[in-house]
């Protein structure tokens, strides 16, 4: 089991739940999330995060997906994964969409760590495309 | 046996959905049956671009899929056989064709959208009348199961039939 934990500005990570429910159905409960709103306390938003850190430190790893590099809770994670006083690994990953989601949440079952945060980033980044038919040499008809 | 998944979906061949069943069953090419799509070119190339890369797409309508399945059947390649609608499958089944699977000849239902005069039976799934009958005929020959994407958890058409006597 991995911990998946969601921090972005805002309503951003309710708001792709929401979309994650249309598309995928269930959202798995024991992934966490934290929002940094507009009047919140950074500080409160912090210690939130750590709390969320420590829930998951039997995990064999955490990844937190977050919304913006260098954004407050891009950076807090960031921090928070470079301290060596937790004991699980964390990796922290940027540009959080859909695409991205689905793929992390469909690995936490998974056991290989490194594994399910490198794929986490493919395809976060493969769901970037310009539309566009395939070419031609695809649609010709073969033999099954 | 060269169908290695059945599946039902409203939404046809879904990006990423796709992808997370062809990681659990061997998929080299993905028939899709809707005679719809199948007589709009537009939304045959819409779809042919849905699916993940290096998997091939065919879309069939009824009649051409009666005709090229038994040598889809009969292929050394592994294929999904995807329709928006059991009754589509019903159809198939009822001009003879065998739906046996390598996923143990369960046929998987995904999302059924919700439409006028449907029921809601599970999260995600509505159907009508003309639905539940199609559903009842192919439950005689295969287990029926609810189940979004491989990680979710799943449900059965004779646990619905069981549980809720409107149907």
């Amino acid at each position: 089991m991995l911990g998946l934990i969601l921090a972005s500005h805002g309503n951003l990570i309710y708001g792709i739940i929401d979309t994650y429910k249309i598309v995928i159905g269930n959202f798995p409960k024991e992934i966490k999330v934290i929002s940094l709103g507009l009047n919140n306390d950074i500080n409160t938003f912090e210690a939130e995060l750590v709390k969320k850190i420590e829930e998951l430190k039997d995990t064999k790893g955490i990844i937190i997906l977050t919304d913006l590099e260098g954004g407050s809770p891009y950076n807090i994670a960031f921090k928070h994964s470079l301290r060596e006083k937790h004991s699980t690994n964390i990796r922290v990953i940027s540009g959080l969409n859909l695409p991205m989601l689905i793929e992390a949440t469909e690995n936490i079952e998974n056991s290989d760590f490194e594994k399910a945060v490198k794929s986490t980033i493919t395809e976060g980044m493969m769901g970037i495309k310009l539309a566009k038919i395939n070419s031609m040499k695809d649609f010709e008809e073969e033999e099954f | 046996m060269a169908i290695s998944f059945v599946r039902i979906d409203n939404r046809l061949i879904h990006g990423q959905i796709v992808t997370a069943w062809s990681k659990e069953l061997k998929c080299d090419g993905i028939i899709a049956i809707d005679t719809e799509i199948f007589n709009d070119a537009i939304l045959t190339n819409v779809y042919k671009s849905a699916a993940p890369t290096g998997v091939k797409v065919w879309i069939f309508d009824v009649k051409n899929a009666v005709e090229k399945l038994p040598q889809v059947i009969g292929s050394n390649k592994k294929y999904f056989v995807i329709c928006k609608s059991p009754i589509t499958l019903m159809v198939i089944m009822k001009k003879g064709l065998s739906l046996d699977n390598e996923n143990n000849n369960i046929i998987n239902v995904g999302p059924i959208h919700m439409k006028e005069g449907a029921k809601t039976i599970g999260p995600n799934v509505t159907i009508t009348e003309d639905e539940k009958e199609a559903f009842n005929f192919l439950s005689t020959k295969h287990k029926i199961q609810f189940k979004l994407v491989p990680t979710s958890k799943e449900y059965y058409w004779d646990e619905i039939i069981s549980e809720n006597r409107r149907y």
